[in-house]
């Protein structure tokens, strides 16, 4: 294993390691062990399940306006009263646009 | 030109992928796994150039996608000899993206950041056309089995990220390499019915394999599978393989004993 990381080596050597790489990896017909592909294939469709995403939100107008954090990595998307994720789009109405007072 | 990196990405994450590009070989599971979130990472890395700014994920569309996924998938598909003439045509591909973000301004010599930009687009680059090639393959080899099969339309970009490669006796079926298919998985866990892939164990000969939901072994009218686990699963193919964990079930089955499986179903009265 090389003793420096893509960033830290000279530039030579980073060009002599993409080039070996691809010459391999093209002609190399298998990668992953089973072991290591199930374990990983397992735990990210468990994770995948578990992920939990929080949406914060405003009433602006009497309108709700949903946001991701800032700082929060996800690939959950918020347009106005819309989270978008993947392929879906979850519009949240505000039952017959009253507000409720907070309790507690 | 700068470069921002995403505060989760780690030296540790980094390592990974040098080790990998230098001999995946040598990789322990945990590697692997720092090696996948690297690349996620990677993929929301943003290069900032005159008040532009861009995603690694936005500039690998932009410079390697989509000017040569579609020629080199037509060339895969007018290859007579995928299995042979695959590695050159991976390999030829590959060699442009270093010209291609050269020309852009992407990859700078006295910039090292911007070597972890070409560094992940030659990463997916291999993914993808590996996993076409891969595609390609089975797709023939189902053909010259006789299999009844619907396969989305590789030419179409549009198609080729839907979730389902190919229908087979209405079940939904997914053909991928192993590390395309990680890299590749959508919000809704595992959402086909089945999953061809090809896998190698130490002291085990590289071997194409089908995994399955458990109902989609049953349409197939399959035996009891005997139980096993991570590590013994190539061990105990050909025939059915239960492998359970964190609650989610899959039936292991080697592409041939499955493809028998397919044709008698096929071929029986009332098919």
């Amino acid at each position: 294993m090389p003793d420096q990381t893509i960033t830290t080596m000279k530039y030579e050597a980073f060009q002599s390691l993409m080039d070996d790489y691809i010459d391999r990896s093209s002609k190399e017909r298998s990668e992953m062990p089973a072991s290591t592909f199930f374990e990983l294939l397992f735990e990210q469709a468990a994770r995948r399940v578990t992920e939990t995403v929080e949406v914060e939100g405003d009433i602006v107008g009497n309108q709700l306006v949903l946001r991701v954090p800032a700082g929060v990595e996800t690939a959950v998307q918020t347009r106005g009263n819309e989270i978008v994720v993947g392929n879906q789009r979850i519009v949240v109405r505000l039952r017959d646009g009253h507000i409720l007072p907070k309790v507690g | 030109m700068h470069i921002i990196l995403p505060p989760a990405f780690s030296q540790q994450h980094e390592q990974a992928l040098t080790n990998y590009l230098a001999d995946y070989h040598r990789l322990n599971t945990a590697a692997w796994q720092q090696l996948q979130e690297g690349i996620n990472l990677l993929a929301q890395a943003r290069v900032e150039d005159a008040g532009v700014s861009h995603t690694f994920g936005q500039l690998y569309d932009t410079y390697v996608d989509r000017p040569l996924a579609d020629p080199y998938i037509d060339q895969l598909l007018t290859s007579a000899d995928v299995k042979g003439n695959g590695p050159a045509l991976i390999a030829g591909f590959a060699r442009q993206i270093s010209s291609a973000l050269e020309k852009a301004h992407l990859l700078q010599r006295d910039l090292p950041e911007s070597w972890l930009l070409f560094a992940y687009c030659v990463y997916r680059w291999q993914s993808f056309a590996r996993g076409y090639a891969f595609e390609v393959e089975i797709m023939r080899d189902l053909a010259a089995s006789r299999i009844r099969f619907q396969m989305h339309n590789l030419r179409s970009r549009l198609e080729r990220y839907s979730s389902a490669d190919l229908t087979v006796l209405g079940l939904l079926g997914d053909i991928k390499t192993s590390t395309y298919f990680l890299g590749s998985q959508t919000s809704k866990p595992l959402p086909n019915d089945f999953y061809i892939t090809r896998l190698h164990e130490k002291g085990y000969r590289q071997t194409v394999v089908v995994f399955q939901k458990p109902f989609a072994w049953e349409v197939l009218g399959g035996e009891t599978p005997v139980s096993g686990d991570l590590k013994n699963v190539l061990a105990l193919l050909p025939g059915p393989v239960r492998l359970k964990q964190r609650g989610i079930i899959l039936i292991v089955v080697e592409y041939d004993t499955w493809k028998q499986k397919v044709l008698q179903k096929q071929v029986a009265p009332g098919a």
